[in-house]
């Protein structure tokens, strides 16, 4: 296995990992953007 | 492979960004947490300067760091068959470290409980005298098992009135690592040492409130101290090795290497022995005088 090839599955297993996290704190964060989009919508009426 | 790398780069970058605004948005569900803590610490410190009341504070932070776990989606269950309440068992405390123990096991722990923490926990100095009010103390460097009875601890004056002291241990590094600083504390006041584990506590990065977990902390076990301080330290070891399982480095060293690999230190040195063994039985054989 090269270097390159090494990196590149580094960077494929990182970027599963940044995934992973982004989707776990956009299920934390579901409540505040049902409140946001209530703010929003009631705003906008 | 270079466009390849350029794109993989972006997409973290742009994940990173997104989750940036994510925390922002999120403040608002973690405003009535942000204010009950500001409001202990705020009001709670104010107190403990002019009245010297420092029982509510600590536990008022308990309580609202209990409650935020809870929203967040972990919840802490102590389950120790033989001891009625938590701060019954008076001595040390050792645990299993992980992310975010230190916090979970401060929620939980009544009020006359000291935490040892590592050294990167105190990385902050303006933080370092809110966290000694709340309970949290660095180990202290340079107390070994030949030495503990001659060097005065700050930890003395706590444990002759009665206060424990927990620490959480990483047990996968413990052939690396020296002796826990509590369990040189328990030997110098003969105090046992109660071994706890964390069930459930690896992962809690990833939870949240659709993906709940419980985490468990469990009393194993009592290690009594012995008047020969050597067998009680093997005691533990050996209660740590029955409850935790071996330590990292005798993990790793019974794996296989990969295929294509270079050879092992420990390979090269097993290789030099036999080399030197069939040498020397060599030697032996000849003839001592043509």
């Amino acid at each position: 296995m090269t270097f390159d090839v090494e990196r590149l599955d580094v960077m494929k297993r990182f970027l599963r990992l940044e995934f992973k996290a982004t989707v776990v704190l956009a299920v934390r964060a579901i409540p505040s953007l049902l409140v946001w989009g209530a703010m929003v919508l009631w705003a906008l009426n | 492979m270079g466009i390849e790398l350029i794109a993989y780069n972006a997409v973290i970058m742009a994940l990173r960004a997104v989750r940036f605004c994510l925390m922002q948005l999120m403040l608002i569900q973690r405003m009535p947490f942000l204010l009950m803590g500001a409001f202990f610490l705020g009001v709670g410190r104010v107190c403990y300067a002019a009245f010297g009341w420092h029982r509510w504070f600590v536990q008022g932070l308990k309580w609202t760091l209990r409650v935020a776990f809870f929203f967040r989606g972990i919840r802490v269950v102590v389950d120790a068959p033989t001891l009625r309440r938590l701060d019954e068992g008076a001595g040390i405390h050792i645990c299993n470290d992980a992310y975010l123990a230190q916090w979970l096991l401060f929620s939980v722990a009544p009020y006359r409980q000291l935490i040892i923490s590592p050294d990167a926990f105190f990385s902050e100095p303006w933080l370092r005298p809110l966290l000694f009010l709340l309970g949290f103390y660095p180990q202290e460097h340079g107390l070994r098992p030949e030495n503990f009875k001659t060097v005065a601890s700050r930890l003395d004056p706590y444990l002759a009135q009665g206060f424990s002291v927990w620490q959480p241990v990483y047990m996968d590094y413990r052939e690396t690592e020296p002796l826990p600083y509590g369990v040189i504390m328990a030997l110098k006041h003969g105090r046992p040492v109660h071994v706890w584990k964390f069930h459930d506590i690896q992962g809690l990065d990833g939870v949240h409130w659709l993906k709940r977990r419980r985490v468990r902390l469990e009393c194993l076990t009592q290690v009594a101290i012995s008047r020969r301080h050597a067998l009680t330290i093997s005691a533990y070891y050996q209660t740590i090795q029955q409850h935790f399982g071996p330590p990292l480095t005798q993990r790793m060293t019974s794996l296989s290497p990969a295929s294509g690999m270079p050879p092992r230190s420990r390979e090269i040195a097993t290789a030099v022995i036999e080399r030197s063994k069939r040498m020397s039985r060599e030697s032996e054989n000849e003839a001592p005088f043509p």
